[in-house]
């Protein structure tokens, strides 16, 4: 049996089902809250740090959690956050201008364990890699997730028109890429 | 130019075996974990609360010695400017300055005493007993 957002929610405000409720509420977004951040930084053991960061703070913030969105797109919206501020101290870390810890990340995948796609899949990767943060984050989530623009927008806290307009300025790159390369 | 529609959209991605299958107790002992660290030991509370208090009794004896010099320093420089002054001071300005005081105040007391002196006879002669005084003569 499946429980709705609410419900869990519910749940996890009772003391004694805490953490009955944390652990559906995981098994419920664990996979695509996984991919969301692993297509941003592409590494597994770099997403696996980070969904772990992302679990910490649903437990700490869900008790505060006022509903006025949905549970999805909170939990969306932490990962999101998550995921962009583990990119920002990465390159703060290692005193790396963007397009250079782009270019690393693209010249790992080649060698990647955890990366199995084909040479048009490494391509596009390598292409997607190219587009600035929120760029891709707005590429992935409508290419490969074909999420709707309204739960998009509201994730990204973004107006529907910028991101239209992103999503195409990214198609177009990467089309260039392609044409390019 | 490559249109998008004509890659095949397949996740090129894969994780470890079994990854998501244990994710949520992992998730779990993340959070215990976090709530552990978060947890300071006893120990580390007292070694807190004694350097706050040797930190303050640093500050106040430092404010105290500071504060002290600076009084001290205050009044010597008083008793450094009284001894200046009585050097300044020698005995023939003493004695004009004597002399001049004399001056205000005689000058005061020879009007006021004229003053007194019609007020008196002014009252004698106003109130004089003449038949006692005839009686006495």
């Amino acid at each position: 049996m499946e429980y709705s957002d609410q419900k869990l929610v519910q749940l996890f405000r009772d003391e004694h089902r805490k953490e009955e409720a944390f652990t559906l509420i995981v098994n419920k977004y664990k996979e695509k809250i996984y991919w969301h951040i692993r297509k941003l930084v592409i590494l597994h053991d770099d997403t696996d740090d980070i969904l772990q960061n992302v679990f910490v703070r649903i437990w700490k913030g869900l008790e505060n959690f006022r509903e006025d969105s949905q549970l999805y797109t909170w939990v969306y919206r932490i990962a999101t956050n998550e995921a962009l501020t583990f990119l920002n101290s990465k390159k703060k870390r290692f005193f790396l201008p963007i397009v250079d810890y782009e270019n690393q990340l693209a010249n790992s995948l080649e060698s990647d364990a955890y990366f199995n796609g084909d040479e048009i899949q490494l391509k596009l990767q390598k292409a997607i890699l190219t587009l600035p943060e929120k760029q891709r984050l707005v590429f992935n989530m409508k290419y490969f997730d074909e999420m709707k623009y309204e739960d998009m927008s509201e994730i990204l806290d973004t107006s529907v028109g910028a991101l239209k307009a992103s999503y195409h300025h990214a198609t177009k790159k990467i089309e260039k890429f392609f044409e390019t390369d | 130019m490559k249109k998008l529609d004509n890659i095949e959209k397949t996740n090129p991605f894969k994780t470890p075996e079994a990854y998501f299958d244990k994710l949520s107790e992992r998730a779990l002992n993340s959070i215990k974990n976090d709530t552990e660290i978060k947890t300071i030991p006893f120990s580390k509370i007292l070694f807190r609360a004694a350097a706050i208090i040797i930190l303050v009794i640093t500050s106040i004896t430092v404010t105290y010695y500071f504060t002290n010099s600076e009084k001290e320093k205050e009044s010597k420089t008083n008793i450094a400017e009284i001894s200046n002054l009585e050097n300044y001071l020698d005995e023939a300005s003493i004695i004009n300055k004597i002399a001049e005081d004399s001056v205000v105040a005689n000058e005061y007391f020879e009007n006021n005493f004229n003053d007194f002196q019609n007020d008196t006879t002014e009252y004698l002669v106003e109130n004089m007993d003449y038949i006692s005084l005839l009686a006495e003569l």
